[in-house]
């Protein structure tokens, strides 16, 4: 089930919300569990059975972690186990394909593939429930002794299947103390909204371009281009706005949840678009491997090493194909850069410049992000720089059909739109009253392609 | 008491705007699931020509495979309230974004180019480069199928009208030349088959115009000639188009471009049905039904007018006229656009046997024995041919 459907608005949320708010007190992470699985099992029901092995066993996991805690030995044991089990299936379900295919590839021998479908949102609470074992090892998270609680946090259904990826320390307290309030509420639907115009106005529609570009093939420069910057909005608007949608859902049952994205597209390095970008992403991997293996507080060397492997295994956390392991050595290569000299470099340069190395930089990361196959990314890549004719009727064509909904979600992608909304409806009763009009039209106009059954796709069935 | 203070305190820190638009929401939704519960449901679009999704049966499989979440998904979707002004509304918000093509998607196979705004009120199908197998398997069956039967074959692809009428498409339009598939007809075929090239004779460089402008049909002018074609192919003369009185049938038909494309002021197309001035007794066997027009008129007080033809696409028609003593059988495989078609061929054959292979599971060899057919012709358009697999239906053997 996805946010962006009219199913989920006018069936499953009121049904959900009317259940929670009756239920007292006692039930109401119980009803919220009950509806998660639901809401998981809607799209492929058997894979719910993979979620509640990993809510039971992390579990479990946790409870053998605590009673050891006293011996360090024993405790480090049972650590290793449930990273070994977690790891273990996301790479059966995720990666036996990718790892068959590549033995295959390089030994020339045809090994059967396996025939595994990747349950969708796996790599989200696989990650949750690692963090979980993580926390409570380390003592930075207190044991979770209910399992309805702990289930609540892993299946929860707002950051179930597209984030924000949410540490367990970051939700242990509100899963018992958490306060519903008409604030939170209120602030919560409005920003459910915000992220469906997001994905359903802008993204889904940014999408036909960029799909229609990939599909007609060998592009011409201009084409190229603006099916990649097509993309580049497309997946911002996307992510970001599941990401508001699922954090106003949260807020709606009174959870406060992580800040996923804070505007990438205006950073001034690498570095910082990756501070910007799927934050709690980055953040997971900041915590719960950049640091253990040493950090920056080791030698350059060893450094550089961390930041290798943290950013291939970012890359391939996005989907089984080496296209994104590519994509991940990418940000890699230029992180380090950015460490050793770039960034020196880039302070020495108009702040216009800064920007527009990072947002290149980003651009030419989505083609190897959206091309499965590296030999097409590649050719798009040169057509992009000119190893193509200028132009061709699908460029010009898309350049006058799409150019108003690409400058709109550039300016949209910017803190300038949403600042001057804000100012709008501060600014009095007659900015109030405009600001709702604009607010209940937009509404409007998303449900015309919700109810049209427009082109709809959803982007993070690989993650 | 305590929980109305707390609640009213709670409030005051609330946002009015936030405030505002959560009502709106909830009030959307609560009517939304209301009518969805309550109202009366239609169980047939006329608009889109389809069967709206009936309420979903819960069973044990249907769940686990879930069809059952499907089915009710597009149940919501098919009878949420006010759709119609909803679909309008969109197609309005889409223009006024700039865009110039509606209901393209790229997710489905083979992928669906949904529909362009032409000039002069005409919408036209995208034509996308084929990116599956369809075509090919399809033509090579074609030529297996003339290659079995050993007996006058010709094929008709018919260009759709964004092909024939380029100019009147979006500035700049991309569209797919289908030429391309003319020619591997032609190729694959060899001296098998007689081809017969329409991209000429329905151009609108001839100055008409002979495709509807929200229908991917050809009108019956349209028809006609490609009737003029295939008779040419054939070395027969075809009947002068002075014999045929265009009657009109209908002047208010919406057709299935429009569907893909709801607009409140589109201009609709005008429906002529021709007529054979002279002495014709035509029947036309359906199944076991005996119709003594090829002209169902039930069709024109519905939205899907163009079913007026032969009442739609069935497995097997046979029309029979008793004026023509020739005893030349016609085996017509087809999709909808030779339906129009028949009304001429009728004029010059004994009997004309039209099966619709998308939904004819019958062996197609047998038949031809038994009914004693002496040549046959494949109508299709071309864009049909590059979606709807019926290659094995002509392997049966």
């Amino acid at each position: 089930m996805i946010f962006s459907s009219l199913f989920f608005m006018f069936v499953f949320l009121p049904l959900v919300l009317a259940a929670y708010y009756i239920v007292p007190r006692k039930y109401k992470n119980l009803c919220l569990f009950l509806f998660s699985l639901v809401f998981y099992a809607w799209g492929e029901p058997v894979s719910v059975f993979i979620m509640l092995f990993t809510s039971v066993f992390n579990f479990i996991a946790g409870m053998l972690l605590d009673k050891y805690r006293a011996e360090r030995g024993r405790a480090r044991l049972f650590l290793i186990i449930s990273i070994c089990v977690n790891v273990g299936l996301l790479g059966f379900f995720k990666y036996s394909g990718m790892l068959v295919g590549t033995f295959n590839a390089a030994t020339g021998l045809s090994v059967p593939m396996p025939q595994v479908m990747l349950p969708i949102g796996i790599s989200f609470y696989t990650f949750e429930a690692l963090s979980y074992c993580i926390d409570v090892y380390r003592g930075d998270a207190p044991i979770q002794r209910n399992l309805i609680d702990f289930g609540t946090y892993i299946s929860f259904f707002p950051h179930l299947v597209a984030g924000p990826i949410v540490k367990y320390e970051y939700l242990a307290d509100q899963l018992h103390n958490r306060q519903e309030t008409f604030e939170k509420f209120t602030a919560g639907s409005k920003r459910f909204m915000v992220g469906m115009f997001k994905k359903v106005l802008i993204a889904n529609n940014l999408a036909q371009l960029a799909d229609k570009v990939q599909y007609m093939g060998s592009p011409s420069t201009l084409s190229a281009w603006l099916g990649i910057l097509a993309f580049t909005f497309q997946i911002y608007f996307d992510f970001s706005g599941y990401s508001d949608m699922a954090i106003g859902l949260g807020q709606m049952f009174g959870f406060t949840l992580p800040e996923n994205f804070n505007f990438p597209y205006i950073a001034r390095s690498v570095s910082e678009f990756w501070r910007r970008w799927h934050i709690t992403l980055g953040s997971w991997f900041r915590e719960y491997i950049y640091i253990p293996l040493g950090g920056n507080r080791c030698s350059t060397l060893k450094n550089v090493r961390n930041l290798a492997i943290v950013w291939v295994l970012t890359g391939l956390w996005h989907g089984a194909s080496w296209n994104f392991a590519m994509w991940g050595a990418y940000y890699g290569v230029l992180i380090i850069c950015e460490k050793l000299f770039l960034r020196k470099w880039l302070e020495k340069i108009p702040v216009i410049f800064q920007w527009l190395y990072s947002f290149m930089a980003a651009v030419i990361g989505w083609v190897f992000f959206s091309y499965l196959d590296i030999h097409k990314a590649f050719g798009v890549l040169g057509a992009m720089f000119g190893f193509a004719p200028g132009a061709d009727s699908l460029g010009v064509y898309s350049l006058v059909t799409y150019a108003p909904l690409l400058i709109v979600a550039a300016f949209c992608s910017t803190p300038l739109v949403g600042n001057l909304a804000e100012k709008l409806r501060k600014s009095g009763i007659a900015g109030q009253i405009v600001w709702c009009a604009g607010f209940v039209c937009l509404f409007v106009v998303s449900l015309s392609f919700l109810v049209d059954n427009s082109y709809n796709p959803f982007l993070y069935f690989r993650f | 008491m305590n929980i109305i203070t707390k609640l009213k305190e709670n409030s005051k820190r609330c946002e009015a705007g936030h405030v505002a638009v959560t009502v709106v929401l909830f009030l959307t939704i609560l009517i939304g699931a209301l009518t969805l519960i309550f109202a009366p449901k239609q169980t047939f679009s006329e608009d889109e020509n389809r069967v709206l999704e009936a309420v979903p049966q819960v069973t044990l499989a249907s769940i686990r495979d879930g069809s059952f979440m499907d089915s009710i998904e597009s149940y919501v979707g098919d009878h949420f309230m006010l759709r119609k002004a909803f679909i309008s509304l969109n197609t309005r918000a889409q223009l006024l974004m700039g865009k110039r093509d509606l209901g393209t998607n790229y997710g489905t196979t083979p992928a669906e180019g949904g529909v362009y705004f032409g000039k002069d009120d005409h919408i036209y199908e995208v034509l996308l480069p084929n990116r599956t197998d369809i075509f090919k398997d399809n033509v090579a069956a074609l030529n297996t199928f003339a290659e079995k039967t050993a007996m006058p074959f010709y094929v008709v692809p018919v260009p759709s009208g964004s092909q024939e009428q380029p100019d009147k498409l979006p500035f700049s339009a991309p569209n797919h030349d289908q030429h391309e598939e003319l020619n591997a007809i032609r190729s694959a075929v060899g001296s098998n088959a007689k081809v017969v090239d329409l991209f000429d004779v329905l151009s609108d460089k001839t100055g008409n115009d002979f495709y509807f402008k929200t229908d991917h049909h050809w009108n019956a002018y349209g028809a006609y000639e490609g009737y003029k074609g295939l008779a040419a192919a054939m070395g027969i003369i075809p009947v002068p188009v002075d014999d045929f009185d265009f009657k009109v049938a209908s002047n208010a038909f919406y057709g299935t471009l429009y569907s893909k494309a709801v607009l409140t002021n589109q201009v609709p197309d005008i429906l002529y049905l021709p007529v054979y001035k002279k002495q014709m007794t035509l029947i036309q066997q359906t199944g076991k039904q005996s119709h003594d027009s090829i002209y169902w008129e039930e069709f024109l007080q519905k939205k899907d007018k163009y079913s007026t033809f032969l009442g739609g696409n069935h497995s097997v028609d046979v029309v029979k006229n008793a004026d023509v003593k020739n005893g030349k059988k016609l085996l017509i495989l087809k999709d909808s656009f030779a339906n129009s078609m028949v009304p001429f061929l009728a004029t010059n054959f004994s009997e004309i046997h039209i099966i619709d292979l998308r939904y004819y599971n019958q062996n197609i060899y047998d038949y031809i024995q038994q009914n004693g057919i002496t040549e046959s012709a494949a109508i299709y358009s071309i864009k049909q041919l590059c979606e709807v697999s019926v290659a094995n239906k002509l392997r049966a053997r």
